[in-house]
């Protein structure tokens, strides 16, 4: 419709156009994998990593992008750096106008948006072969990549979340390390108590920044935990339902008990994590990928300790959500075996070493056993990681509505545990709405 | 009125006092924020959340200057934003200034109409015409160049700067003209003598908001252009916001390095400013 | 209204003789608005048709799939979104009460011949040219009340953790971000205010008050309606401000239309609806921006 108007008015602006050479300098295409002369294909890729900067995830890529280049001469990969929160929009735009990346990293929560804004195209027939082969290698729950069936994109890091505490806080409070939620609430309350609420002792994330993430990371993977799920497998919310109940009223616990107070609906992700920096949140729980950063902050170090999260009961843990970085192949490319041999040197036993000496957890099994990661400081801690991924990791589902449902499920949270809203009833009324609306 | 005489003194001293309080007040409200970002912008990464508080850095340090000017592509954004926000300025300048002078000596029918029809398409959220004016720009092959954000900035601007202008043309009498066509000059050769010396500050302001508009904006840089050279400042500050967290000490080194060409843009604006003030007393 | 510009048909005789003719001359004030007509028709009024025409379909992605006609509208004038236009209003007035009264002050002392004035000049203006993800950014942190410079102030409680302290907080953030445009217009009208008139008011018996409402306001008046205009436009539409502070919470204590707009077409990808808020914006914009010309311009445009 969009080029329908645009033809109309092409002639019009053919002016406007003219003047665009002259004054605007380089009008070059954007992404579109043109062959350069030389039968060289020119793949551009898009990223949040910044392989300019001083981030050691962005060097790492670097690296990778500069060793694919020199490996072979029929592809020349170029790396364009944007905003993690901003990428998937500008990709979904571009592509929706003949254009994009012909290679674009995606966060596993995102893909079926992608899919749905039609900016990237299904990789099954490339994919498939590798994966057979990598087979229990390939630690990645792989059907999170899936949407409707098809492989859309091929995941290179793992994210778990975990119970973070801050040793030296419990010490200084004389509270012990958690084996159970429950034990980690009382033990949050009695911290939150005694620090006179300047300290909140287990934080959980309530504000709509983020579209809520910080809290669907939470309650996501406990009403898994009880049995349940946010969205089940026909594509409609699940999450009103008796474990949906039961892990919002363990998070209502944690405020009620006194383990949080109304600080946590200033708090996304970012938030807890500069709390726990600042010693001002004793316990969370935060991804795997946020604990060098924390770590980096004066006073933390090995203050931090991460375990896989408890469980109601001792002895057993909870699911953990399953995230991860992924690459895709876009929608509009013009070489995709190429762009398939990129993915395949990515994914590659070398390539994810250097990744895991940035301090990403791999996807591949072997790579554990590897020199990258024994030579890690934590590198026990990084095993365990993997154990608690293999175990317990849960596949979750994320429609393309996902976002909105999210936004309107925190919301809904602020209410049910700050303001006295009934459990059942507000999360029928959202799950209601949701179903409603997405038919 | 001798009693005026003496009660005019000392209220003067107090009044000069009050003015001093109120400049002070209103320079701390701007400036502390922007403070507590200096202090940020001196201490080590590892240290920037500490607590207790510190507002003088403990280890002070220059590591994010030094990252910011040469391990970025932060340089690269303020040349690309000092270019295009001066060339905006020019375009804007060039085109509603005509028009503004129009509106302010001119009448005929329907211009009170026209004039809001203008400052009209200035109404619309940006965010509304976004999509279809990306489409646009690919379509005309424009996408990713300094072109296509100058045009739509001006676009957005025109329509401001001509109300502003025109109040500033109305506020200067008519007779200056008339006097400089008595002697024999023409209406352009009027304009341009007599008529912009004097609305100068009016112009001034004119730049200088179109200026800091372009400075400030993130919408269209982060839309229409998406080679990291092409970047303006806007969009390279979110470089430091990254999925790990803010990068504090960076990014608030970032912000007091982007400050810099601003002082400068303001003080060649405050000089403009004093020019106009000069010619407006001469016009008496 | 002793020094605003006489009619304007009297200043220039040869383009608006007495009896006009016809030809050439006349089309040529028409002909000066040219340029500026070209190019907003180019890349507004175009634009801004397609999104009306969005507004009143259903999308998915950046397609368009049926027409749907006012559902759109139903969800941004539903029981939601009664609330969102309420705090918009609020929002929008309240920060317009405080920085156009806070930028004009400014200005007036800043016009004073006093030391060190060249110096406040630049500094005041600063807080303009911090983008509003840094002033958010930054305001966030001075507000926190745990690890936040000025935690020891708050006492415990954390300002941007109850509705009516979020709105206070980005009111006053918006306010920070933004008088120093109005500071800079009063400042450049003041150039334009004739000392003599000011002086002659005060031998008359004016008090300083008096004079600067009798002399002062009235001449810089078509510039205090386009600022007024201006800040009404710029609020209405604060989308990075909102997002980066406060989210549009706690319990949607600042959920505004702009946000509203930006969250519907940027996150959740329903360009529809998103276009259904902005078109209420604009709408909202329009309305505004008639009610200021009709009661601060007067009559006297036509």
């Amino acid at each position: 419709m969009a080029t329908n108007m645009n033809r109309r008015h092409l002639l019009r602006l053919g002016a406007f156009a003219a003047i665009g050479v002259t004054t605007g300098g380089a009008l070059t295409a954007c992404g579109d994998g043109d062959s350069g002369g030389d039968g060289v294909a020119e793949l551009s890729m898009w990223t949040f990593l910044d392989p300019a900067g001083t981030d050691p995830r962005g060097k790492a890529l670097k690296e990778i992008v500069d060793g694919f280049n020199a490996s072979q001469s029929a592809a020349k990969v170029t790396v364009t750096s944007m905003n993690y929160a901003k990428i998937d929009g500008e990709v979904i735009r571009a592509a929706n106008t003949g254009g994009g990346p012909d290679i674009v990293n995606i966060y596993t929560p995102q893909l079926a948006q992608h899919v749905e804004g039609g900016s990237i195209q299904e990789i099954d027939e490339y994919a498939n072969d590798w994966l057979s082969e990598a087979g229990a290698d390939y630690l990645f729950p792989i059907d999170s990549a899936k949407v409707d069936g098809k492989l859309m994109a091929l995941p290179w890091e793992s994210r778990v979340w975990l119970l973070w505490y801050r040793k030296d806080i419990l010490d200084k409070y004389k509270v012990s390390a958690p084996t159970t939620l429950d034990e980690a609430i009382a033990a949050g309350a009695a911290i939150r108590k005694a620090s006179g609420n300047k300290i909140t002792g287990f934080a959980i994330g309530l504000s709509e920044q983020s579209l809520g993430a910080d809290f669907m990371e939470k309650f996501d993977p406990f009403t898994a935990g009880f049995g349940g799920e946010i969205i089940g497998a026909d594509g409609k919310a699940a999450f009103a339902s008796a474990a949906g109940e039961q892990a919002m009223a363990l998070i209502k616990k944690a405020a009620d008990a006194g383990a949080m107070g109304r600080e946590v609906l200033t708090m996304g992700a970012d938030e807890v994590v500069n709390g726990v920096k600042a010693g001002t949140v004793a316990m969370a729980i935060e991804g795997s990928y946020r604990v060098a950063s924390a770590r980096s902050a004066e006073g933390v170090g090995d203050n931090l300790v991460t375990l896989p999260v408890p469980s109601t009961t001792a002895g057993k843990n909870m699911p953990t959500a399953v995230a991860g970085q992924t690459l895709a192949m876009g929608a509009n490319t013009d070489h995709p075996e190429q762009v398939w041999a990129f993915m395949r040197y990515y994914l590659s036993a070398e390539s994810q070493a250097k990744f895991a000496a940035a301090g990403v957890l791999p996807v591949l099994k072997s790579v554990y056993d590897s020199d990258a990661i024994a030579k890690a400081a934590n590198a026990t801690e990084l095993l365990q990681w993997r154990d608690y991924l293999a175990t317990d990791g849960k596949v979750s589902r994320f429609p393309a509505d996902y976002s909105e449902l999210s936004t309107n499920l925190v919301k809904a949270a602020q209410n049910m545990i700050f303001n006295g809203a009934a459990v059942p009833a507000a999360l029928s009324e959202v799950q209601t709405q949701y179903n409603q609306k997405g038919k | 009125m001798t009693a005026d005489a003496t009660r005019v003194k000392r209220p003067a001293r107090l009044r000069q006092a009050g003015i001093y309080a109120g400049l002070v007040a209103g320079a701390v409200f701007a400036v502390f924020p922007l403070l507590w970002g200096l202090s940020t912008s001196f201490k080590p990464e590892a240290t920037v959340l500490a607590t207790p508080v510190r507002w003088i850095p403990e280890h002070f340090t220059f590591d994010n200057y030094h990252a910011v000017l040469f391990d970025s592509q932060i340089p690269r954004n303020l040349l690309n934003s000092v270019i295009v926000s001066i060339i905006t300025v020019a375009v804007t300048l060039l085109i509603a200034v005509p028009a503004a002078y129009s509106a302010a000596r001119y009448r005929f029918r329907g211009k009170g109409g026209l004039l809001f029809f203008i400052l009209m398409t200035s109404m619309v959220p940006g965010i509304a015409v976004l999509v279809p004016l990306y489409y646009l720009a690919v379509k005309l092959s424009v996408y990713d160049t300094f072109f296509v954000m100058i045009v739509i900035y001006a676009a957005w601007q025109v329509p401001t700067i001509i109300w502003i202008l025109r109040g500033f043309f109305e506020s200067i009498p008519a007779d200056i003209e008339e006097a400089g066509r008595v002697d024999g000059t023409t209406t352009f050769g009027a304009f341009v003598r007599l008529i912009l010396p004097l609305a100068k500050p009016g112009i001034g302001a004119a730049a200088i908001i179109t200026f800091v508009y372009v400075w400030n904006d993130y919408l269209i840089a982060s839309t229409f252009v998406s080679d990291s050279d092409l970047r303006l400042i806007s969009v390279g500050l979110y470089t430091y916001l990254t999925q790990y967290g803010t990068v504090w000490g960076q990014l608030t080194a970032a912000v007091m390095v982007t400050l810099l060409p601003m002082i400068i843009a303001f003080v060649l604006f405050e000089r403009r400013l004093v020019a106009g003030l000069s010619a407006g007393a001469s016009k008496g | 209204m002793t020094v605003t510009a006489p009619p304007p048909v009297r200043a220039a005789p040869p383009e608006a003789p007495p009896r006009p003719r016809k030809g050439r001359r006349r089309y040529g004030p028409v002909g000066l608005y040219v340029p500026a007509l070209v190019l907003v028709a180019l890349v507004s009024v175009i634009p801004i048709a397609w999104a009306v025409r969005l507004s009143l379909y259903r999308t998915r992605g950046l397609r368009t799939v049926e027409f749907v006609g006012w559902d759109n509208f139903a969800t941004v004038l539903g029981p939601d979104g009664w609330g969102d236009i309420a705090r918009t209003f609020a929002y929008v007035v309240i920060s317009l009460v405080v920085a156009v009264p806070l930028g004009l002050g400014l200005a007036v002392l800043l016009n004073k011949p006093v030391r060190y004035i060249r110096a406040f000049r630049v500094v005041i203006l600063l807080p303009w040219v911090v983008s509003q993800t840094v002033a958010a950014l930054l305001w966030k942190w001075l507000l926190n009340g745990q690890y936040g410079p000025l935690h020891s102030l708050f006492g415990g409680r954390e300002p941007l953790a109850d509705p009516i302290g979020s709105m206070a907080a980005l009111i006053l953030v918006n306010v920070w971000i933004s008088y120093p445009l109005a500071t800079i217009l009063c400042l450049a009208a003041l150039q334009t205010v004739p000392q003599e008139t000011v002086e002659a008011s005060r031998v008359d018996g004016c008090s300083p008050t008096q004079s600067f409402y009798r002399i002062v306001v009235p001449t810089i008046r078509s510039t205090l309606l386009i600022l007024v205009i201006m800040l009404t436009l710029l609020y209405f539409n604060m989308v990075t401000l909102v997002y980066t502070l406060t989210g549009g919470g706690p319990f949607s204590g600042t959920q505004v239309l702009s946000l509203d707009a930006f969250l519907q077409s940027f996150q959740f990808f329903k360009i529809g609806v998103g276009a259904a808020y902005s078109v209420v914006l604009f709408a909202l914009n329009i309305v505004f921006g008639i009610a200021y010309i009709r009661v601060l311009r007067g009559s006297s445009d036509s």
